[in-house]
């Protein structure tokens, strides 16, 4: 069989470690399988953090580049999924950063406020958590990300975000508070 | 609310543009062409600093060589020149070993005649 369309098929069979090991020795038909398979996932958590789809693209294919060029730094001790998902986050945030939309207004900062508990169930779906998020300003939303959807600490987002542990919660308050008024809104335009 | 955007966001899942992993490829490859482009200047300037020590060596190494010359004629002049001193004696050696050629070549011709 010729060997182009053998090294096709055997991508396609190949388990996560053997494609690993065919994009470690630069194999461009494995890695092209390993964006395939995953580009839609980070894409999607791309776009969560950033509101024009264009801009998300590019800071996937920043991250995809990354993740082929750091390949080797890859332990094997967590689950390959979750490395990438790190490295997508950063370049989100990274990209973030370099336009200066992580910059939080000083009146967002203090922290008179009470989380209020809410239980009620909002039958979300999908489609809808996007559109809400890009309501949010950039502060709310990466924090919000941050803790809700990646589960992160309070400290590890200050780390990240370069603010401090208090505004990180006071931003997470805020975006919480803002985002059931969308929701609510949401509801009732769909009862109207 | 936690929970719902937790779970739902999970399975977001959007299509990049078919000309995306084009892009990745070809930035891939553009960045394996920089590491080979970058690894001939270090090649290059590794081989002339192996060179120019090569040169410095031989150098350093054929001035050694002279001086050791330089050296052993001087001594070897110094030797000389304590024979000089002694030229009477060397003289006086010589013109007996000539006295001596002459006597044995007039016996042999004395012998011939006889």
């Amino acid at each position: 069989m010729h060997l182009k369309y053998k090294n096709i098929i055997g991508s396609l069979v190949l388990n996560t470690e053997q494609l690993l090991e065919h994009c470690l020795a630069g194999d461009r038909k494995a890695q092209q399988t390993l964006y395939e398979k995953y580009s839609p996932v980070l894409l999607g958590i791309c776009r969560r953090y950033i509101s024009q789809l264009q801009d998300a693209e590019d800071v996937l294919m920043d991250g995809f580049l990354k993740i082929f060029l750091n390949l080797n730094q890859f332990d094997h001790r967590g689950s390959f999924e979750g490395w990438m998902k790190r490295i997508m986050i950063n370049e989100a945030l990274m990209w973030l950063r370099k336009r200066k939309l992580l910059q939080i207004e000083l009146d967002e900062k203090v922290l008179p406020l009470e989380e209020v508990q809410d239980n009620r169930h909002w039958e979300l779906t999908e489609s809808d958590i996007i559109p809400v998020l890009d309501q949010l300003p950039e502060g709310y939303r990466t924090v919000f990300n941050l803790y809700v959807i990646e589960e992160y600490k309070h400290r590890e987002i200050a780390e990240l975000m370069g603010i401090s542990i208090n505004t990180s919660k006071s931003q997470l308050i805020l975006a919480k508070k803002r985002m059931k008024q969308l929701l609510e809104q949401k509801k009732q335009s769909q009862n109207d | 609310m936690e929970q719902e955007f937790r779970d739902q966001s999970k399975s977001i899942r959007l299509t990049p543009s078919p000309s995306s992993w084009e892009t990745i490829r070809r930035r891939l490859d553009e960045k394996k062409q920089n590491k080979k482009v970058k690894l001939y200047p270090i090649l290059a300037m590794a081989a002339s600093i192996t060179g120019v020590l090569l040169l410095v060596s031989l150098l350093f190494m054929k001035n050694n060589r002279e001086a050791a010359w330089s050296a052993t004629s001087i001594n070897n002049t110094t030797e000389f020149e304590d024979h000089a001193d002694n030229t009477d004696i060397y003289w006086q050696i010589s013109q007996l070993n000539q006295a001596y050629t002459r006597l044995n070549m007039n016996m042999s011709a004395d012998k011939k005649n006889l």
